[in-house]
């Protein structure tokens, strides 16, 4: 036990010899591999693996990748470790359609933008033009002549105002299906009611309602027709309640006229 | 030195008593205080509770009035009153002001939230020399949230006050019958308290009102709770719920539709009453004109409850109970052949059919009832009844009395009986006057079964906490004029009034339901005791249940002086308020249990590069309608992009390689034809609008991108009119 504790001094400089020896190679390789990583580092912001190889866009339902790539400024060959994050989406945001992006980097050399867009949920038409309008109420500039709305139903005899921003508010509350399965909206004032519409369903029917109340009563859309016969065509009323009132055959038009009024 | 010695010792003993004598005073005061409690001649204990005990009062709530299903229609709820302390005295640290500091400020965040402008805002809370300052009505009724919103901003200075009021959150409903409250000065307990003023706010002001509570503490000077001190609390009572019959849904379909027709006709006065004939439950009625409960604006034009306050001669509807009477005594044979035409009542009196007395030549007696012939009323009263049966039936269908709904000021008819002129008149209508209330009574014996239930408009009462019941109306059988199969019978006659082609009721038809009733023209006494000429001057009516095999609802209509052109359109707004109103209250009824069935909706897939055929099936069989495009076999694009959410039923389009040709598109609507335009990017021009009826590029011709797909369309109405014309068109094509 005792003997353990003491080293002799013979012992002892041999030993501290390989400590120091230790040491000096271990300075050595710290230096050693700081080089390399200099060197590494170098190469690698030369080589190809730290510049933008592609962009990746996701998300995007309205605006072409082209467009979304050109607004955010970015592009290939850029240095990967170059990106501005916060100014992509400060440039992006200038198109009104976008509602979020997000920038992220997929290693070695991906640029990935997962961008939000504002739904679009009509189109106005106005002297056959189209106007889109997105969800957030903004109007666009016209589609190029030519060019077909698509994805929502065509507003018709709106102009700005509040019967066209109450409209579009209560659009922007139904769920895409019930969106696209509305054909035209027509904007139809009565002295009673100035938010008054008529609607023509893809399907054939014709829906009379009122934007005051649209969203609550076009969501029970599905269940309405479900019970409806699909050969017999008709308005579907929504302005108060919901009835359905069948088309009358042209022949029996006249005979039944006085009654159809009394019915209105 | 002795003299100087004993003087002063003389000295001390007279001080020694003076001082004695005062500790004697002073210690038998004491004792006496303590003994007796009493000072000068008044207990102690009082004058220290004047100092010290405080009281508050805690407000009550005063009761609900909700509908059948618990809805509110009048109810108390709290606002706020916004002040402001502009007095420095006190904030007692600077770290934490209790008065405005800073005016501007204050003023500009203020203006965002209450209808006043930031510079009188900021002249407000400058006004020199006083404590506090209100905001006018700008201040006033603010909601907890907005009250919420202010505080959020921490401005010194700012205070809220509670204060509570009457809301009617459905706006003009039934006003005449719910009523409305006042602020009035009790001088019981010195407080300005709301108190009912018509209506049922004013008869049901026993259950309706509630009782403050009373909290005593014992304080200190700036009147803070005293740790220790014991608080005595009467706790406040608030008023009962009351539930009424009505249907707040029936409602505003009746309120809604008296707006639509008052726009568009304008009449003097309506008059309105769906109730339930098994119960004798009112579900809604309303009344024009009417005023708003909260403004009161409107209330100059009558106080008066008409469908239960106003006796007026009710016309044809009458002959509904003429009917039953005949039908219950075996003496209306339908098929019984009468001359129409003029009735000699005696030597001068004559009654006239209303088309002036041509009448219709010899006809039945039910296309008498359906063209609501005068003649055949007054036979069957006179001739086939007598006039006692006749009179006995009147006072068993209740219109000899009020009906005595649980309202007040409920008016007697009056029935006149005396001459033999008004014997026959009063069979089909005329003379007699009878409340609205009283017919839909009477209707009730038809609808249900013979049973003529009394109405009602109150439910119950209930205690707004424990819920337990103070207070319940349950349905009355006020008797049975009529036999069961005789009141089917009656719904059956009156079912042909509607459905008959000459029926004078053919504009009351249903879709979906049978209705059975009858039409009312009155005429109505002029100031002079005549009767008013011109087309607009008669009471229009209609008395109606629905359906008719089994009625769920009875209802009654009348509008006094439309403008309308023609005597024959007056029954055009009736029928405006009876059809919808009964139409979507029985829809509402109805449509409650069935809600499950709905068409479905799904994503699409991506179907691209996949086998167009059987893709178009597998869509197919899950209800969607499919167009194919090209010759190729597998499909390069398709709209709506996949992931598009597309109901049952809707068109999808899919398009393969090869030479585009025209699909037959009669009956698209725009956007399907867009979406065809678009996925074979083919130029299209629309004329019209609507759905398609034609386009220039007949089905299976070859689409190109140069040339102009032309598509004309129509709308539903315009297609239907010109059906052979556009048929004829495509079977060419």
């Amino acid at each position: 036990m005792e003997k353990g504790n003491i080293v002799s001094i013979e012992e002892r400089i041999p030993k501290l010899k390989q400590i120091r020896k230790r040491k000096a190679n271990k300075r050595l390789i710290m230096l050693l591999s700081f080089f390399f990583l200099l060197i590494g580092a170098v190469v690698y912001l030369q080589s190809p693996l730290s510049h933008i190889k592609d962009i990746r866009i996701q998300g995007n339902k309205y605006i072409a990748e082209a467009h979304i790539q050109a607004l955010s400024g970015l592009s290939k060959g850029d240095n990967i470790w170059d990106i501005d994050k916060e100014g992509v989406w400060r440039r992006l945001k200038r198109d009104p359609q976008i509602k979020s992006a997000k920038v992220s980097l997929a290693f070695p050399n991906h640029v990935n933008i997962q961008v939000e867009e504002y739904r679009r949920i009509g189109y106005l038409s106005r002297e056959s033009r189209y106007y889109p309008i997105l969800q957030s109420g903004e109007l666009l500039k016209p589609l190029a002549k030519g060019d077909l709305p698509d994805y929502a139903p065509i507003l018709v005899d709106f102009s700005k105002g509040d019967a066209l921003s109450q409209l579009v508010m209560e659009l922007s509350k139904l769920p895409p299906e019930i969106l696209n399965s509305v054909s035209e909206i027509y904007n139809d004032p009565k002295k009673t009611d100035p938010y008054h519409l008529v609607i023509y369903m893809n399907d054939g029917f014709e829906v009379n309602a009122t934007s005051r109340s649209l969203s609550d009563k076009l969501v029970h859309y599905p269940s309405i027709i479900s019970q409806l016969d699909p050969d017999v065509k008709g308005v579907i009323d929504l302005e108060v309640g919901s009835y359905f009132k069948a088309y009358e055959k042209g022949d029996n038009d006249s005979k039944k006229g006085t009654d159809r009024k009394g019915n209105e | 030195m002795q003299t100087k010695q004993k003087n002063i010792s003389t000295g001390a003993v007279f001080l020694f008593f003076i001082f004695g004598l005062l500790f004697f005073v002073l210690a038998g005061r004491f004792l006496f205080i303590q003994v007796t409690g009493e000072a000068g001649g008044t207990a102690l204990s009082r004058k220290l509770e004047t100092k010290y005990l405080r009281q508050d009062i805690l407000e009550a709530r005063r009761g609900s009035i909700v509908d059948r299903n618990g809805e509110a229609i009048a109810e108390d709820t709290v606002s706020y009153k916004l002040t402001a302390i502009l007095d420095r005295s006190v904030t007692s640290s600077l770290k934490n002001p209790k008065h405005v500091v800073d005016p501007k400020k204050t003023a500009e965040k203020l203006s965002k939230y209450i209808e006043m402008d930031e510079d009188e805002i900021f002249k407000l809370l400058n006004k020199k020399g006083v404590f506090q300052v209100e905001f006018g009505t700008a201040g006033k009724d603010i909601t907890h949230q907005t009250k919420n919103e202010i505080e959020s901003l921490k401005l010194p200075g700012i205070m809220f006050q509670r204060e509570s009021k009457r809301f009617y959150p459905n706006g003009v409903f039934s006003s005449h019958l719910i009523g409305f409250t006042e602020n009035k000065f009790n001088a019981k307990t010195k407080q300005t308290d709301s108190m009912g003023s018509m209506g049922l706010e004013k008869t049901m002001e026993k259950y309706l009102k509630e009782t403050d509570g009373i909290v005593k503490y014992d304080s200190d000077r700036w009147g803070f709770l005293l740790p220790n001190s014991k608080e005595r609390i009467t706790a406040p009572k608030d008023g009962s719920t009351v539930s009424v019959t009505l249907d707040k849904k029936i409602q505003t379909f009746l309120e809604d539709s008296l707006n639509t027709v008052q726009m568009k006709y304008n009449p003097k006065k309506m008059i309105a009453i769906v109730a339930n004939p098994k119960t004798g439950e009112i579900l809604a009625m309303s009344q024009r004109p009417t005023f708003h409960p909260k403004s009161r604006e409107g209330l100059e034009n009558g106080w008066q409850n008409l469908a239960l306050e106003d006796s007026f001669e009710p016309g044809s509807t009458m002959k509904v109970f003429t009917l039953a009477a005949s039908v219950q005594e075996n003496v209306f044979n339908p098929n019984e052949l009468y001359k129409s035409g003029t009735y000699k009542v005696n030597k001068s009196g004559v009654i006239r059919d209303h088309n002036g007395g041509q009448g219709w030549g010899t006809i039945s007696y039910l296309e008498g009832l359906q063209r609501s012939s005068n003649v055949a009323f007054a036979k069957l009263a006179m001739e086939k009844l007598g006039e006692d049966k006749f009179r006995n039936y009147l006072t068993k269908f209740g219109f000899d009395k009020p009906t005595g709904i649980d309202l007040p000021y409920e008016a007697t008819g009056k029935i006149l009986y005396k001459w033999p002129i008004e014997k026959v008149t009063t069979a089909f209508g005329q003379g007699t006057a009878i409340t609205p209330i009283q017919q839909v009574q009477a209707a009730s014996a038809i609808a249900n079964d013979g049973k003529m239930m009394k109405p009602f408009v109150i439910k119950e009462v209930a205690d707004p906490v424990t819920k337990k019941v103070i207070k319940e109306t349950k349905p009355t059988v006020v008797s049975q004029p009529i036999s069961a199969e005789t009141a089917k019978k009656v719904r059956d006659y009156l079912g042909t009034v509607v459905t008959a082609e000459n029926g004078t009721g053919k504009r009351y038809k249903i879709n979906g339901y049978d209705v059975a009733g009858k039409t009312g023209t009155a005429q109505m006494p002029g100031p002079d005791g005549k009767y008013l000429q011109g087309n607009q001057n008669y009471v229009f009516s209609f008395l109606g249940m629905a359906p008719k095999n089994d009625p769920k609802l009875v209802m009654y209509v009348a509008v006094q002086q439309p403008e309308v052109e023609y005597y024959a359109d007056g029954g055009i707004p009736v029928s405006m308020i009876f059809n919808t109103v009964m139409r979507n209250s029985l829809q509402y009824l109805n449509i409650e249990p069935s809600k499950t069935e709905t068409k479905k909706a799904e994503a699409i897939e991506d179907f691209t590069e996949k086998d167009i055929k059987s893709s178009a099936e597998e869509l197919k069989s899950r209800g969607y309608q499919v167009t194919t495009l090209g010759t190729g076999t597998q499909i390069i694009d398709q709209n709506p992009k996949p992931g598009t959410k597309l109901l049952e039923g809707e068109r999808i389009i899919l398009r393969s390689e090869g030479q585009l040709t025209a699909p037959n598109m009669k009956g698209w609507s725009l956007r399907d034809a867009m979406k065809l335009a678009k996925i074979g990017s083919i130029p299209l021009q629309t004329v019209g609008n609507g759905y398609v009826v034609k386009q220039n590029i007949k089905a299976g011709n070859k689409l190109s991108d140069k040339d102009y797909l032309i598509v004309q369309m129509k709308t539903p109405e315009d297609t239907q009119k010109k059906e052979p014309e556009t048929d004829e068109e495509n079977r060419g094509s």
